[in-house]
């Protein structure tokens, strides 16, 4: 892992299944006044129980129509997604940022970037997808993790799902090194943890349908 | 219980002393103790989080130091990186599972499918860890190895200790999936237990320290609280409260000090006031009539006709008596006399009017005003006579005069010095019959015989008095041995 990947690994934090005050807990420094640590944990203790509660949708509904930004068939088996099919998408602001790419390599996706994964069952491709997973730029999210959302749309139901958990990014943190997917990353750019950025070398930089 | 229940069952109504003693206590309780379980629980709450971010801390450490030692293979100084963490503190306990619970590095399974794997011996069987001893929670290590996976945190008493629990899943990364395969998410579970048994006690001992110390600052503080209000305010209460007894029973000479300047002082200072004034009505009534005392408080310059019976007494032989007489035995005989005049005069629901030298001027009005007057003058021949005997009054006699009709009553004088009193013809007749009567003899009109022709009279007797013209008809009180003269 390198230093980077370490450093934004660490911002992303980590997550309880208990409903807690640990976020807000660990903000605090131990030698400050413990009525107010206790004030704050109550607090948080409140809001973070409050994050269960509906949000407008992350994902525009028109997702489906977004250009891919990969032509390779996505159906070898993936920690997290197993042996799923999976199809990469991205809004278009993702991809005029990919075509502002430094040399180096570097992609910084600019807030309100959105890239989908539709995913179908081994066997089951046809017809809309069973899962639909999402990542949105939005460094000022509350929830945001490496400052993407992560999360998952129900498209039989219409319901999003954000993840508070650290296991996404875990995952995706790797597409900032070498990973054995698309080209590698032999460089180790760091690709804001997607693993497969608009414009890849050798892709067509506007997508494919 | 009502307040007459509890009256009637015997009980003693609550004092105010009480009633504020209870109210602070209830508001330092709940004051206090709000506090107190406030700090009690901030307390217990900051050494938890403080615990849990040191597990998470290290559970990060161990994340990085397997991950890094693991990518390029190196799975013997995991192993030996594990056993010397083990090593490092008895309060703590590290274990790392593989993802169906089992302990890692216990065989050659994962060694054996890597080389399958990779179709070659790239790892060399070894000897592994011990495999562990007391296997992981079995649910809260299917919610770590759940997909996606969670953190878990928890406590745990086993053995009588108690600990502080973190299971932090190992994702099985893509970086990973050249040697271990991509067909699983969790590789395995890293297992953090620390022992907080003694942070537990210490935790206790705060708590306990903290409600001990509460229950003493209320008793500390109501005790205070209690004296001082019982200072200020119950002591001064219940000396007012005294100070009114007395007045209730007659006694005038009582005073509360006010000891502070607040309502409660002004309070004490009116009350004093109160009953200076009392006091001072008191001794006004020795000296002036009680109508003139009355109508202090109305319109004095309110005159009205009404009947009414005087009644004139006057000592026979007083001046000759003076003159053969010590002075202050003159006045202590004096004194006695009149004294027991006005004392018989009250009895009888009159009101001295004046003293006159020896001459006693008192008024009765209202119903029966004539007969009790005629008694009251009876009881005192009766008093002064059997004085005779014993020497009470040095052998003096009273001749009393009496008589009934309109007169004037209102305050009559100037303006430095005037008397609530009674002027009209009664005044003048009866005190002309007051002279006429000799030593023990009482002389009524007419008009106060007639109203009470229940008492024995002599008469009628036909004299002149001084400033009539016709000749008046008047009567003797009979006392059966003794005939007017």
């Amino acid at each position: 892992m390198s230093r980077a990947a370490k450093d934004r690994r660490r911002q992303a934090g980590a997550d309880f299944v208990e409903c807690s005050a640990s976020k807000a807990a660990r903000a605090i420094p131990a030698t400050r006044g413990l009525p107010i640590a206790a004030v704050l944990a109550a607090l948080s203790l409140a809001l973070s129980c409050a994050k269960s509660e509906a949000r407008d949708p992350l994902l525009p509904p028109d997702y489906a129509s977004w250009r891919r930004t990969t032509a390779a068939a996505l159906d070898y088996p993936i920690p997290g997604h197993m042996d799923d099919f999976r199809v990469i998408r991205a809004n278009a602001l993702a991809f005029r940022t990919v075509r502002r790419a430094d040399p180096a390599g570097d992609v910084d996706f600019p807030s309100g970037s959105i890239v989908v994964k539709e995913a179908w069952p081994r066997g089951a491709v046809e017809g809309a997808p069973a899962k639909v997973y999402f990542m949105v730029k939005s460094p000022a999210d509350p929830s945001a993790r490496g400052a993407w959302v992560w999360g998952m749309l129900d498209p039989a139901t219409g319901a999003e799902q954000v993840f508070e958990s650290a296991f996404c990014i875990t995952c995706h943190a790797n597409a900032n090194e070498k990973y054995p997917y698309a080209d590698g990353n032999p460089g180790e750019a760091f690709r804001d943890y997607v693993f497969f950025p608009p414009g890849l070398p050798g892709a067509d930089p506007e997508g494919y349908p | 219980m009502g307040k007459r229940e509890r009256e009637a069952a015997g009980k003693r109504p609550a004092s105010l002393a009480g009633k504020i003693n209870r109210i602070i206590a209830v508001i330092l309780a709940i004051g206090l103790g709000a506090t107190a379980f406030v700090f009690a629980w901030s307390l217990v709450e900051a050494r938890r989080e403080t615990t849990r971010r040191s597990l998470e801390d290290q559970a990060d450490f161990l994340y990085a130091a397997i991950e890094n030692f693991m990518l390029p293979g190196e799975a013997p100084i995991a192993v030996a990186f594990f056993e010397d963490v083990r090593l490092l503190s008895p309060d703590y306990r590290v274990e790392l599972y593989r993802a169906d619970g089992r302990s890692a590095f216990s065989d050659g399974t994962t060694i054996d499918a890597v080389n399958a794997r990779l179709g070659r011996v790239r790892f060399a069987p070894r000897d592994g860890m011990p495999d562990v001893v007391v296997p992981p929670d079995q649910a809260r290590f299917a919610a770590a190895t759940a997909v996606p996976p969670s953190d878990v945190f928890f406590t745990e008493v086993t053995g009588g200790r108690s600990f502080y629990r973190i299971y932090r899943p190992l994702v099985n990364l893509p970086k990973c999936t050249g040697c271990h395969g991509a067909d699983h998410t969790i590789r395995g579970v890293i297992d953090l237990r620390a022992d907080v048994t003694e942070l537990a006690l210490l935790q206790s001992l705060t708590v306990a320290g903290t409600g001990g110390g509460f229950v003493l600052l209320v008793l500390l503080l109501a005790l205070l609280i209690g004296r001082f209000m019982r200072t200020v305010v119950v002591r001064p209460v219940r000396e007012i409260g005294a100070l009114c007894r007395q007045v209730t029973d007659g006694r005038f000479d009582g005073q509360v000090v006010p000891r502070s300047s607040d309502e409660i002082g002004a309070l004490a200072a009116t009350v004093n006031g109160m009953v200076k004034g009392l006091r001072e009505r008191a001794q006004l009534a020795k000296y002036v009539s009680s109508g003139t005392i009355d109508s202090l408080g109305a319109d004095g310059e309110r005159a009205e006709r009404d009947e009414r019976t005087l009644l004139f007494t006057d000592v026979r032989g007083f001046t000759a008596y003076t003159e053969r007489t010590e002075p202050e035995r003159v006045v202590e005989v004096l004194n006695r006399l009149l004294e027991r005049q006005s004392a018989i005069v009250h009895a009888h629901g009159g009101d001295v009017d004046k003293f006159v030298g020896d001459e006693v001027v008192a008024v009765f009005s209202g119903e029966d005003a004539a007969r009790r007057a005629l008694e009251a003058a009876a009881e005192i021949r009766r008093e002064v006579e059997d004085g005779r005997g014993n020497g009470a009054y040095d052998g003096l006699r009273v001749g009393a005069g009496l008589a009934t009709g309109k007169v004037i009553h209102g305050m009559i004088g100037s303006e430095r010095r005037a008397d609530f009193t009674v002027i009209g013809d009664a005044v003048n007749v009866a005190s002309r019959l007051c002279a006429l009567a000799k030593g023990g003899e009482v002389i009524a009109c007419r008009a106060t015989r007639d109203a009470a022709r229940s008492l024995p009279f002599k008469g009628p007797f036909r004299t002149r008095l001084k400033g009539k013209e016709d000749w008046q008809i008047v009567y003797y009180l009979d006392y059966g041995t003794e005939a007017p003269r």
